[in-house]
C-alpha cells in the first residue's frame, strides 16, 4: 500500500498561512513528520486562492525545493493547473506524483504527458465536464476513457492511480459502498493502480479515525493499491498494515512485525 | 388543539421523521405519525399554513441548526431533518397556492461556478433553504456566468449564492459578478459565495455581498438579506 501523505494542502488553515507567510520551517516540519511516520509520497498543494496563477507557480516552486532539503521521499504535486504542475515537476525533477489528471478538458492528455516526461506516477480522477459521475458504471465509463488516453500517450498503466472517488458517508450513505464497487470493478476491468482521498470518506461526522480504518480495511479487501491519507494517524497506519496481513499480502508478516518493533502499532 | 400538532411537527423536525416508518434519534417515536403525516392532519384541522410553515417546519429547522452549531447533530442528522421539511413543503404547496401567498419566503438561484464539477456543498445549501421555506433554482455544476445571470433575471431572484471548490475555479465568481453589473442587475439581486478555498475576504474582494462558511450560515445570510 502506497501511503499519500496529505497533511501539506492549502486548505487546511494553518499550512494556507504558513504558505502565504513563507514559512518554510512549518512545511518542512509536516514533511518529516510524514515521512518518519511512513508515507511513501507526500502531498504538496500550495493553492491558497489568495494571489494569481503566477503566484501559485511561485509558491509551489518554493514549496517543493524547500521540501526536498529535508525528505528524500518523493512528492506528489497536487494541483489542477497545467502550468503549476509544470513548475512542480521541474523543481522537483524525475519521479514525484502528479495529483491530478481528470477526464476535464484540459487535464487529462497534457497531465498525461507531463507525467510521462518527467518519470511520475499519475493519479487520475473519473470525472468529465458532465460532472462527477454518481454510479459505479457513469465512473467506469469515465475511467475507461482515461485508460485509453493513457494506452495513446504512451503512459504505463501500472504507474496510473485511478481514484474511484470517495465522499462523505455523512452526505450520502451509500458512497462507500458505491466507492468500494468502483475499485473491485477497476481492478477486474483494466490493468491500472487505485487511489483515494480516505479522509474524505469521514467528513462531517464523529469518531473519524474509526470510519477511517475501517474504511481503508474493506478498500484494500476490493483492491485499493494506494491512499492519500493522514500517515500520522497511527490507527489508520496500523489497520493498513494489519489488513495487508490478513489477506496474505506481507511475507512473514515482516511489515507488520516492524512496525509493532518500531513502537507504531496500536492495537 | 393547533398548539400541540405544531410541537408535534417541531419534535418530528428535530428527530429527522418524514413519515410513521422513520426511527428518529431519540426512543419511543416507533410508529407515531412524523412530519409528511402531522403536516397533512393540520392542514385538515384546519390550521393556518402559514403557522404549519413558521411555527412548525422553519422554527423546526432553526433548532435543528443550533443543534449542528453545537456539535450536537451531525451533517446526516440535519439531512433527515431538512428532507422531512422538503416532503412536507410538496405537501403543503396547494395550499400555500389556494391561500394566495407567494408559496414561499423568496427565490433563490444556486450555482456552482464554470469549470468547477463540485457539487456536495452546493447541494447542501440548497435542501437547507428549501428547508427553511425559500423557492431555489439549483443551475447544478459548470455553469457559465452568462447563464447565471439569465436566469438570475429571468427568475427575478433575490439572491444568487455560488459555490466553488477549486482555487481555479474561483475567478469565476467574479465574473459572474461583473456580468451582473455590466447587465445592471447587481442592484437587485444580493450574492453570497461559499466553498473550501473561499473567505470573507475573498468575497469582499469580489464584491460579493456574503460569504457562508457551511448551509446553516447561507440559511442566516439569507434571511438577512432577502
Amino acid at each position: 500500500m502506497l501511503v499519500i501523505g496529505e497533511l501539506i494542502n492549502a486548505t487546511r488553515k494553518k499550512v494556507r498561512q504558513a504558505v502565504i507567510d513563507h514559512d518554510l520551517d512549518f512545511l518542512q516540519q509536516l514533511a518529516k513528520k510524514q515521512d518518519e511516520a511512513g508515507a511513501h509520497y507526500i502531498d504538496v498543494n500550495v493553492a491558497t486562492g489568495a494571489g494569481k496563477q503566477e503566484k501559485e507557480i511561485e509558491d509551489m516552486k518554493w514549496a517543493v525545493q524547500g521540501l526536498r532539503k529535508v525528505t528524500q521521499k518523493p512528492l506528489a504535486i497536487d494541483t489542477t493547473s497545467l502550468e503549476v504542475m509544470q513548475a512542480g515537476l521541474e523543481t522537483h525533477g524525475p519521479g514525484a506524483m502528479v495529483n491530478s489528471a481528470s477526464a476535464e478538458t484540459g487535464r487529462l492528455e497534457p497531465f498525461l504527458q507531463l507525467a510521462r516526461e518527467y518519470d511520475c506516477l499519475c493519479v487520475a480522477l473519473p470525472v468529465s465536464d458532465a460532472g462527477i459521475p454518481k454510479d459505479v458504471a457513469a465512473r467506469l465509463e469515465i475511467s475507461k476513457q482515461i485508460v485509453q488516453a493513457a494506452e495513446k500517450e504512451g503512459f504505463p498503466l501500472d504507474r496510473l492511480y485511478m481514484d474511484p472517488l470517495a465522499f462523505p458517508l455523512g452526505v450520502d450513505d451509500q458512497s462507500g459502498t458505491i466507492t468500494l464497487q468502483t475499485i473491485t470493478a477497476l481492478k477486474e476491468e483494466f490493468q491500472v493502480k487505485t487511489t483515494i482521498g480516505l479522509t474524505n470518506i469521514s467528513h462531517g461526522l464523529p469518531q473519524r479515525g474509526l470510519l477511517n480504518r475501517t474504511f481503508v480495511t474493506l478498500a484494500i479487501y476490493a483492491g485499493l493499491d494506494s491512499a492519500i491519507a493522514d500517515p500520522l494517524d497511527r490507527g489508520v497506519m496500523s489497520s493498513v498494515l494489519a489488513a495487508e496481513a490478513a489477506l496474505g499480502r506481507d511475507p512473514y508478516c515482516g511489515k507488520l512485525l516492524k512496525a509493532f518493533r518500531k513502537g507504531q502499532l496500536v492495537p | 388543539m393547533s398548539e400541540k400538532i405544531i410541537e408535534q411537527i417541531v419534535a418530528n423536525v428535530l428527530q429527522g421523521r418524514r413519515d410513521k416508518n422513520d426511527e428518529g434519534i431519540d426512543e419511543g417515536y416507533d410508529g407515531t405519525p412524523g412530519v409528511t403525516e402531522l403536516v397533512e392532519e393540520a392542514l385538515e384541522q384546519g390550521v393556518p399554513v402559514e403557522k404549519v410553515l413558521g411555527e412548525g417546519l422553519s422554527h423546526g429547522m432553526t433548532l435543528v441548526g443550533e443543534k449542528y452549531e453545537s456539535g450536537e447533530y451531525f451533517i446526516p442528522d440535519m439531512l433527515a431533518a431538512a428532507e422531512a421539511v422538503g416532503a412536507a413543503m410538496e405537501i403543503m404547496e396547494p395550499y400555500l397556492v389556494k391561500d394566495g401567498g407567494q408559496g414561499s419566503k423568496g427565490k433563490i438561484v444556486m450555482a456552482t461556478v464554470e469549470k468547477d464539477q463540485h457539487d456536495i456543498g452546493k447541494n447542501l445549501v440548497t435542501i437547507m433553504l428549501k428547508g427553511a421555506g425559500y423557492a431555489v433554482v439549483d443551475l447544478g455544476v459548470n455553469v457559465p456566468a452568462a447563464r447565471i445571470v439569465e436566469v438570475v433575471e429571468q427568475e427575478n431572484a433575490g439572491l444568487l449564492g455560488l459555490s466553488a471548490l477549486l482555487d481555479t475555479t474561483m475567478p469565476f465568481m467574479k465574473e459572474t459578478i461583473e456580468e451582473l453589473k455590466n447587465k445592471n442587475l447587481k442592484d437587485n439581486v444580493r450574492v453570497m459565495i461559499g466553498g473550501a478555498p473561499t473567505n470573507e475576504d475573498f468575497a469582499r474582494e469580489i464584491g460579493a455581498d456574503a460569504h457562508g462558511k457551511d448551509a446553516f450560515a447561507a440559511v442566516k445570510i439569507a434571511d438577512q438579506l432577502l
